[in-house]
């Protein structure tokens, strides 16, 4: 057996080179690909403005409202997250998506906007939809329904369909 | 020597060939569901929903909110807590007897827990309701169906949560009232 | 070669010739040279009320009438239609759930000038409704049978109270679809034809 392993070490050497190697390039057209389109986080902070699809974006408040004093239904709390925008060089088309993001239970939990939540009433002086297609600056605010005590330091995730995979997450 | 082992060397070559084509997956397996399972009364989490089915009953008619369901069938009513896990999601109930397929209805607009979007930290309980053959219960597989929700219509290569119930011991009741999708666990 | 051993050779030919000119003679003064109709392809009639099991479905047509009034209660007519109706009782023979109605490809009824094969029908101007409750009838599940309403909106001349339709049940051979997961129903067809008269409910 020796003698046939000695015989052949070249070839098991050639076959335990190639092997992995052509496991790796079958996997590199959907791997590499797949990574550089998942989403890249940019932590930004209340106050800081950033220039994200075209838009200098800054959060200028987030709160969250006891959801049993502004009347939300059983089990909820209100979030309230306040923005500064000034669209300046829009993208030919941007879809702009807001979600609060928390890890506090362990795992990270996405929730969406929601209107006419709770008694509390967005002031009219606020839009309340995000739109990064249009020259113009406008205040938004937006609201959101979370758990009842398990959301206490909510993260504002914005994305801009033109800006992807970068995504801010402004707390 | 090599010679005389040349022709079994060459069927049994043969037959490992039959039987890796007759093994191969097809698409069935290569793009099933994975599947958390669970039983009545169980915490059941999957990628997308957490759900509890809190229990199972068999009617003729049911009647929820202003509607009244009759059926040709009979109604499977599921009571059962769900939430979504990370994310609004949707929520479809299937159940399957022997592989034949029987969906939630849509014979209640959304009065019912399936059929909606449920938000994650969000309970909501309510009845789930199949329309299922007036046999059901003489149908072979009955012993073993499977309730399965999933997040979606299209399951394949996706996180479900499933059940196995035995339907044939459950008694037919003439009518049942029930209750809206309500706020919280039960 | 003579004549006589020429015809000695032809003769099978020119017999067959003889009794085709012949026959093709005789024919005229009979009627002439009618094609005869493929009794495969005749469609076979089918009693009102009787339910006719294809692969897909089993559908029973019950009724059909024509009505200035959605059976919703609600819904208005556009100027110069009316509603047929047309009153089915169907079950489900397959393993997943259906479609009542079906599809353009494969509808599990034709109705000259209304239900067409291949032909898209809009869903603004077609309703399924539950006779039972008057709830959604556009799915069935695998064998619960159940009593829908097909209701289609419809020129007001196209169809008159009193005159006979032939309803075309219809039905197809279920085969593996290669390109997405499920059934594909090849050769849909015509199988059976009910004769019906459309009566009036106004």
């Amino acid at each position: 057996m020796s003698a046939w392993v000695r015989r052949n070490r070249w070839f098991l050497i050639a076959l335990g080179v190639l092997i992995p190697t052509a496991i790796v390039v079958s996997l590199v057209p959907r791997w590499f690909p797949y990574q550089e389109i998942q989403p890249q986080p940019e932590a930004v902070e209340l106050g800081e403005t950033v220039r994200y699809s075209g838009a200098d974006i800054q959060l200028t408040a987030l709160e969250v409202l006891d959801g049993a004093e502004v009347g939300a239904a059983a089990g909820a709390d209100v979030v309230v997250a306040t923005f500064a925008i000034d669209v300046v060089e829009p993208p030919e088309v941007a879809l702009c998506r807001v979600h609060i993001v928390s890890n506090e239970a362990g795992f990270e939990r996405f929730w969406d906007s929601e209107l006419f939540v709770s008694d509390y009433r967005v002031p009219d002086r606020f839009e309340q939809t995000c739109s990064l297609s249009e020259v113009g600056s406008y205040d938004l605010q937006m609201t959101f329904l979370v758990p009842r005590g398990e959301v206490l330091n909510p993260v504002v995730e914005l994305s801009s369909s033109a800006a992807l995979p970068r995504v801010l997450r402004l707390s | 020597m090599r010679r005389a082992l040349a022709v079994p060397a060459g069927l049994g070559l043969l037959l490992l060939a039959f039987g890796v084509a007759y093994s191969t997956p097809g698409a069935p397996q290569v793009e099933a569901p994975f599947v958390v399972t669970g039983g009545v009364g169980d915490q059941i989490v999957s990628q997308h929903l957490v759900a509890t089915v809190n229990d199972v009953a068999l009617a003729e008619v049911v009647e929820l909110n202003s509607w009244t369901g009759t059926t040709s069938g009979v109604w499977l009513v599921v009571d059962a807590t769900v939430e979504a896990r990370i994310e609004r999601t949707g929520v479809e109930a299937n159940l399957f007897i022997a592989g034949v397929r029987y969906p939630g209805t849509n014979r209640t607009s959304t009065d019912t827990v399936d059929g909606r979007v449920a938000d994650a930290g969000f309970p909501v309980t309510g009845a789930i309701l199949i329309e299922l053959p007036a046999d059901v219960q003489t149908m072979p597989g009955a012993a073993a169906a499977v309730l399965r929700l999933s997040p979606g219509i299209d399951a394949r290569l996706d996180s479900v949560i499933e059940l196995t119930l035995d339907l044939t011991p459950l008694d037919v009741a003439g009518r049942v009232e029930l209750a809206t999708p309500r706020d919280g666990a039960r | 070669m003579t004549l006589r051993s020429h015809l000695r050779a032809w003769w099978p030919v020119i017999a067959a010739g003889g009794v085709l000119l012949t026959g093709g003679l005789v024919a005229i003064p009979l009627g002439g040279w009618d094609t005869v109709e493929l009794q495969s392809a005749v469609v076979p009639e089918h009693p009102v009320g009787e339910p006719y099991a294809g692969h897909r479905v089993s559908t029973s047509i019950d009724d059909i009438y024509l009505t200035d009034t959605h059976p919703d209660g609600y819904t208005e007519l556009e100027p110069g239609t009316t509603f047929l109706v047309v009153v089915a009782t169907m079950e489900n023979l397959t393993a997943e759930p259906q479609s009542s109605l079906g599809s353009a490809a494969f509808y599990a009824f034709t109705l000259p000038g209304v239900v067409e094969p291949d032909v898209l029908l809009s869903g603004s101007t077609t309703w399924a409704r539950l006779v039972r409750d008057g709830g959604p009838g556009s799915t069935l599940s695998p064998g619960v049978p159940d009593t829908i309403q097909f209701i289609f909106m419809i020129d007001a001349d196209l169809y008159e109270a009193g005159e006979e339709v032939r309803i075309g049940l219809t039905d197809a051979t279920p085969e593996q679809a290669d390109l997405f997961e499920g059934t594909r129903w090849a050769r849909p067809h015509v199988a059976v034809e009910v004769p019906i008269v459309i009566r009036e409910q106004r």
